[in-house]
């Protein structure tokens, strides 16, 4: 099986493709540009088929959850029709200014978006409640910087007690600022490390698995 | 004794008394006008800088527009402003977005604007629509536009658009602005910033622009705006420079804002009290 055309050239092309796109950083050529840019538009229609697989998993996923009359398939009904009636929409109706397409997606889903979004506010104020609590030195630290930053954020304190902007700006600026970038350099790091062992074929069970 | 007690229950508050005074913190500002002027602070001044060198280099500047309906609150004031600030100096502006949320709020902005300053669509501005695959895109801008995007928002071919004429790639504008809800500032620095050598600023919620601080020192990042209160900063300084003639959005939620965190600071002290009554209560029992 693993000697198979089948199995080893997905690997061929993720060594070929990674190395080039590697490598093409540091070679402004014209033909490597070229071949690069190339390499760059395939991207734009592969997304679209990627749609396409979501929208058939997802149709895939609720039409079985409705035909096995699962536990909340009603639900599954609603994603269904709400998913194909957009599609619809858009395909007949266009998605200009005025259109229904337009229109549901400014009356409905904008409203039930930022009805989400909104609800973070009072679910963060109780959150903060209960965890910034002066249990431990760290914790303290941790309330304090909170409150200057927070406090900092109010006009009227920031305008009239300078030191509160000055130790937020210090707070953002210095200990946020370095934490930050040792947790980029680490993300950074590891993210090159696990690239290299897919490109490379060290890493193998994305395609093991699927199979 | 019965007040160690009442301190106590602090301890276990209801939420539910933290969402009525969250809501009514929010609320109030709506019906009792609360007037906050916020000062602009060295970061907010560095942006404008940076904005003003780019706009002054005679070219046209991209301005990359990613926000969808949760963050428009927060985000459409901050994107005003830097319309304003852009069409008021009269330098031609190309607009794209890679979220398909942003494109129906952005041509409703751009149709205010359009009326405001009595500008030409194609000279002035154009807006280029949807682009997917983001970070291939972006590191393809560095060498061509018209890979990428064929037509724009309107279905005109690039080409035709007299704007678009002399420019072919991110080397030909003076600067990228990416106004985002999301991590897209950070693809623009891997892909296109970094190698391409461009001035870029970004705008962003105030939770994120913790993240892009150490881009901000290392000068890939020439200028940041995070969130609501950056954009009131903002506000406030095109005021003063006659860009704006009266206070917009940003300043107007100040009021909202300023109120919901005292209200969360003074729970947060609430809960503290209550925790320590509750310690002590254990210790001496």
């Amino acid at each position: 099986m693993k000697d198979s055309i089948t199995y080893r050239l997905p690997f061929a092309v993720m060594l070929v493709l990674g190395v080039f796109m590697m490598v093409q950083y540091y070679i402004p050529a014209s033909p490597v540009v070229s071949a690069r840019d190339m390499l760059l538009q395939w991207k734009q229609p592969l997304n679209g088929f990627i749609i396409l697989l979501a929208i058939g998993g997802v149709a895939a996923v609720h039409v079985r959850k409705v035909w096995k009359q699962q536990k909340r398939w009603g639900y599954s009904v609603v994603t269904l029709v709400s998913m194909f009636a957009m599609i619809a929409a858009g395909m007949v109706g266009g998605m200009e200014e005025g259109s229904v397409f337009s229109d549901w997606f400014k009356y409905l889903i904008s409203p039930i978006e930022a009805t989400m979004f909104s609800l973070l506010a009072f679910f963060v104020a109780s959150a903060a409640f209960r965890a910034f609590r002066a249990r431990s030195t760290a914790a303290t630290i941790l309330l304090v910087s909170a409150a200057v930053v927070m406090l900092a954020l109010i006009p009227s304190v920031a305008n009239h007690i300078p030191i509160i902007a000055q130790l937020s700006d210090f707070i953002l600026k210095y200990p946020n600022t370095a934490a930050k970038r040792a947790i980029l350099i680490g993300i950074s790091l590891g993210a090159i490390s696990v690239a290299l062992k897919t490109i490379f074929g060290v890493d193998r069970t994305l395609l093991e698995r699927s199979r | 004794m019965k007040l160690s007690v009442a301190l106590q229950k602090l301890n276990a508050l209801d939420r539910r008394w933290i969402f009525i005074g969250v809501f009514v913190a929010v609320a109030v500002p709506f019906f009792i006008p609360v007037s906050f002027v916020a000062e602009p602070t060295p970061t907010t001044l560095t942006f404008d800088r940076a904005l003003g060198e780019a706009l002054n280099r005679n070219q046209p500047i991209v301005l990359d527009v990613d926000f969808g309906p949760q963050t428009m609150a927060e985000m459409e004031p901050l994107l005003q402003a830097v319309l304003h600030r852009v069409f008021q100096s009269k330098r031609p502006v190309i607009l794209l977005t890679f979220m398909t949320e942003s494109a129906a709020p952005l041509r409703t902005v751009l149709a205010r604007m359009e009326q405001t300053y009595q500008l030409r669509y194609g000279q002035d501005y154009v807006f280029l629509g949807y682009a997917s695959a983001y970070a291939y895109t972006m590191h393809g801008l560095g060498t061509s536009f018209g890979n990428y995007f064929h037509a724009d928002d309107r279905g005109t071919p690039i080409e035709k658009l007299p704007l678009m004429k002399n420019v072919h790639s991110l080397r030909d504008v003076s600067a990228v602005v990416n106004i985002a809800s999301n991590s897209f500032p950070k693809f623009w620095i891997q892909y296109a910033v970094t190698p391409f050598d461009i001035d870029f600023l970004a705008g962003t919620t105030a939770v994120q622009a913790a993240e892009y601080f150490p881009f901000l020192q290392t000068g890939q990042l020439k200028g940041l705006l995070g969130g609501g209160r950056a954009a009131a900063e903002y506000e406030t300084l095109l005021l003063r420079s006659g860009v704006l003639t009266r206070r917009g959005d940003a300043t107007r939620g100040l009021g909202s804002q300023s109120l919901a965190l005292l209200v969360i600071l003074a729970f947060i002290a609430i809960g503290n009290v209550g925790w320590l009554a509750a310690r002590r209560a254990g210790r001496t029992s």
